[in-house]
């Protein structure tokens, strides 16, 4: 969907390849609030994710040589990213060996009706931050990256069923958590 | 399996428009005759809507200037011409960027182009800048016209930059270097002019 910025990303990488060191700075401009973006819904610090990000494009300069086009350029620095992190934040679950339901009871919010924005944004921040890492990782790359499951597979290096898993997983925690934040469609 | 429990689990991918087209045309089709996708959509929305991640206060300029001398010791194997002619290939694209570009010098130029020991790293790249070559940086309020002004004044062309301490590269007329380079090193607006060209070090 996103056509001509991957082909421009992907000439971009091309030049990196070459020691281009411009051609590094302009995709290091561009990915870095994407990636500022996804790594602060895996880790809060700022000097981490500074960190991570450095880490990953580091790889992207190392390696763009090997990158041969098989899948979009986000897809590759994404993948890169999310190992870095799971590798940053260490003790990762795996969501799928993991009983979403053994969290039960962690968190408790007030029963607030009135919640303003801001509110319902630090409730659902903390609700978020109660999933496993690959939950989180996947709900963020999912509504705010626009990505698909196939995408985000290739991202994470599991099996589109295992995507799906996540989310789903993801889904039926928050909604217990977000009771009384956000209402029931009718 | 039903429907619905195909539908259910890409609920999210339809909210947010990745789904392809056959995928998207089978959820369509079930969502629209079923009130429990449909409340779990309005749900969804609210979550999508309200969950942005806020602002790290990340630094991108803090970060780059971070992980540039990484890459010094790590870069391609690629001679310096080689950048220049890519650079030059590139002219527009750069230009336009570089016109946007926040100029703001920063005290680390020496680690990309000034430093000694980078000097003999490109000529151990194999590729001696061509005579002529300037590194040049500018005040960081200068406006993109002056800067313009004095390239013009002085024959110069832009071969490479800016580098993320907005150091360009000119080629100056080669017989002339030397008085080019005190002309530019007498703008104000110049803070610093310095060749390039093996054996020309001041
Ligand atoms: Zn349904």
């Amino acid at each position: 969907m996103h056509g001509s910025v991957d082909a421009s990303d992907a000439r971009l990488v091309g030049q990196v390849a070459a020691g281009d060191r411009q051609a590094f700075e302009r995709l290091y401009r561009g990915y870095f609030p994407r990636l500022t973006r996804f790594l602060n819904g895996m880790t809060r610090s700022v000097p981490l994710i500074e960190e991570i990000v450095n880490d990953t494009m580091l790889v992207v300069w190392q390696k763009a040589h090997s990158y041969d086009g098989s899948c979009k350029v986000s897809t590759w620095i994404f993948a890169i990213a999310y190992r870095k992190a799971c590798k940053a934040i260490k003790g990762l679950d795996d969501p799928v060996d993991t009983d979403p339901d053994q969290f039960e009871g962690d968190i408790c919010f007030d029963p607030v009706h009135e919640l303003d924005q801001h509110r319902l944004q630090r409730a659902i921040g903390a609700a978020l931050e109660d999933l496993p890492p690959a939950q989180r990782a996947v709900v963020q790359l999912t509504y705010h990256h626009d990505m698909g499951y196939a995408d985000i597979a290739a991202v994470m290096d599991c099996p589109v069923n295992t995507v799906k898993t996540r989310m789903f997983h993801a889904r039926r925690r928050l909604r217990k958590l977000l009771a009384d934040q956000l209402e029931e469609g009718s | 399996m039903t429907t619905h429990q195909y539908a259910q689990p890409m609920l999210p991918w339809l909210l947010a428009g990745t789904l392809d087209d056959a995928d998207l045309a089978a959820v369509e089709q079930h969502v629209a005759g079923c009130a429990q996708c449909q409340a779990d959509l309005a749900w969804q929305r609210q979550l999508r809507a309200a969950s942005a991640p806020p602002a790290s206060g990340c630094d991108a300029d803090r970060a780059l200037a971070a992980l540039l001398p990484r890459l010094g010791a790590q870069a391609p194997r690629v001679g310096m011409l080689a950048r220049w002619r890519n650079a030059v290939a590139a002219n527009d694209a750069w230009l336009r960027w570089a016109a946007g570009a926040q100029l703001a010098v920063i005290a680390a130029l020496s680690l990309l182009l000034l430093r000694p020991a980078a000097d003999t790293d490109y000529r151990a790249l194999g590729a001696a800048p061509p005579s002529g070559s300037v590194v040049v940086t500018f005040r960081p309020d200068t406006p993109e016209r002056e800067i313009r002004r004095i390239l013009q004044a002085n024959n110069a062309r832009v071969v490479d930059g800016p580098t993320v301490t907005d150091a360009y590269v000119l080629a100056l007329p080669a017989t002339k270097t030397a008085a080019a380079i005190k002309r530019l090193r007498a703008e104000p607006a110049v803070t610093l002019a310095q060749p390039l060209t093996a054996g020309d070090h001041p």
